[in-house]
């Protein structure tokens, strides 16, 4: 009986965790930009500002990632309790339970994605704009979700998969570095077209319409593989 | 040898849930985001990446050892067998070290051009491992679940990196170094921008021995107390 509510406690706490976290993201990265800004110029004439615009393209994917891997452990979690398997006798579909999981923290980021391009206040915010992108962004969550379920066969693995999934922030970088046409092989990572089409936003290079609808494209497609994949896995 | 195999068991252990295959993908994404970064800017970054991530993985992925070692029974056969108690944490500190030592000396010999004190690298990442890998443990030990230690291990670096700040020359307050990562911010940041003064290399050395020490007994106390006494128990 104790032992039960101890383990609620502990989920609540993660609740809280879950809530709070992206504040502190917020605050920190308040802080650390004119910070690095400053001493990068100072001691190196290194000038951040000119960069702000890619920091921010990378900032709005951080939050749905760290949704995903928490709910990604959460489920590894169920699976290794076994409850997945009695979910899966009710008549609730492998893609439907993801969806179920994600759904909620999906809205919750784009909420807090908002919040934080006003917050941050590093570039003049185009909301109109930016809402297709950041809607793009919280595929994030069920992407590492999925990459989660399906190469993490427990929780050590899910260590080792939520660290190795950082090849995915490689592409932003990637794209934002080399002019060649090279650099559309990092197409292939859903997240390189986030950057690229917040970035078109300003500079209005590239065709925005484009990147958006081929994230869509590659996100769609690695979404769609992976939960096949998990289908098969857990059947 | 008793230990020498627990330390072979730990590595292909690691080998097998992937510890290598990540962290190979992490050092090619450190090795690219160093590579854009202009020569002379690469050392000074490149010290608060390797102080922050490869040297202390060992803090992250011996929870995730130990509680799947829980999980699996695996404890309580260990001590069973004539293995010790302290001969167990060597061979896990040793395993994980190597997988420290190896991402953080490619990274180096890959992006770095200037001059690098590689004796004081490698001794300063094998003791930031060390050092933070029982202080993983001892976490590990007192706590129940992957999410809590994802949310203590949280609190617990976003406190220890705080001494970055000094790292960066905005403040020499004394106040960071009673952190136990001011020495290995302090010997690895010295070995890639030209060295390391033989005070701080002496300070550095006699923290890292204060903080390996109470690490060991902290970490081997609360395994003993939370783990092997709940074994007992069963």
């Amino acid at each position: 009986m104790l032992k039960g509510d101890f383990k609620n406690i502990s989920r609540d706490f993660m609740l809280l965790f879950i809530l709070v976290s992206p504040a502190i993201i917020a605050i920190a990265f308040s802080l650390i930009i004119p910070f690095a800004d400053m001493i990068l110029a100072a001691e190196l004439g290194f000038q951040l500002s000119e960069h702000y615009i890619f920091i921010m393209a990378f900032i709005i994917m951080l939050v749905p990632m760290m949704y995903g891997m928490m709910i990604g452990f959460i489920i590894l979690e169920e699976r290794d309790e076994n409850i997945l398997s009695y979910l899966f006798v009710t008549p609730l579909s492998k893609a439907e339970y993801i969806l179920y999981r994600t759904g909620l923290a999906m809205v919750m980021s784009t909420a807090f994605n908002i919040f934080i391009l006003y917050f941050l206040d590093i570039v003049e915010v185009r909301l109109l704009q930016s809402l297709p992108v950041l809607l793009l962004s919280t595929l994030n969550a069920i992407l590492l979700v999925l990459i989660i379920l399906v190469f993490a066969e427990n929780k050590v693995e899910g260590f080792a998969v939520t660290k190795g999934s950082g090849i995915l922030f490689v592409a932003p970088l990637i794209g934002y570095l080399f002019e060649t046409n090279f650099r559309y092989l990092a197409g292939i990572l859903p997240p390189y077209w986030i950057s690229e089409s917040f970035i078109s936003i300003y500079t209005g290079q590239g065709n925005y319409i484009f990147y958006l609808l081929a994230g869509l494209l590659v996100y769609g497609s690695w979404i769609y593989l992976l939960t096949r994949k998990f289908s098969r896995m857990i059947s | 040898m008793r230990i020498l195999t627990a330390f072979k068991q730990d590595l292909k252990f690691q080998f097998r849930h992937k510890f290598y295959h990540a962290y190979l993908i992490v050092s090619i994404i450190y090795i690219a985001l160093l590579l854009s970064l202009p020569g002379d800017l690469r050392p000074f970054i490149a010290g608060i990446i390797i102080f922050s991530d490869p040297a202390m993985v060992g803090f992250f992925f011996i929870s995730a050892i130990i509680l799947l070692e829980k999980g699996d029974r695996i404890l309580e056969s260990l001590f069973i067998t004539p293995l010790k108690l302290e001969e167990y944490i060597i061979a896990k500190l040793t395993s994980l070290g190597v997988l420290s030592l190896v991402t953080s000396l490619i990274i180096v010999l890959i992006t770095i051009e200037t001059r690098v004190n590689y004796l004081l690298l490698i001794i300063g990442v094998i003791l930031t491992a060390a050092t933070f890998t029982l202080f993983g443990l001892a976490i590990t030990a007192w706590i129940k679940t992957v999410n809590q230690f994802l949310i203590v291990s949280t609190l617990f670096s976003m406190i220890a990196v705080l001494p970055v700040i000094g790292y960066l020359g905005l403040t020499d307050s004394w106040i960071f170094y009673l952190w136990p990562s001011q020495p290995a911010l302090l010997m690895i940041g010295g070995a890639l921008n030209g060295g390391i003064s033989s005070y701080h290399l002496i300070y550095s050395l006699i923290a890292f021995g204060i903080w390996l020490y109470l690490g060991l007994n902290w970490s081997r106390s609360w395994f003993y107390k939370y783990i092997i006494l709940k074994i007992g128990d069963k």
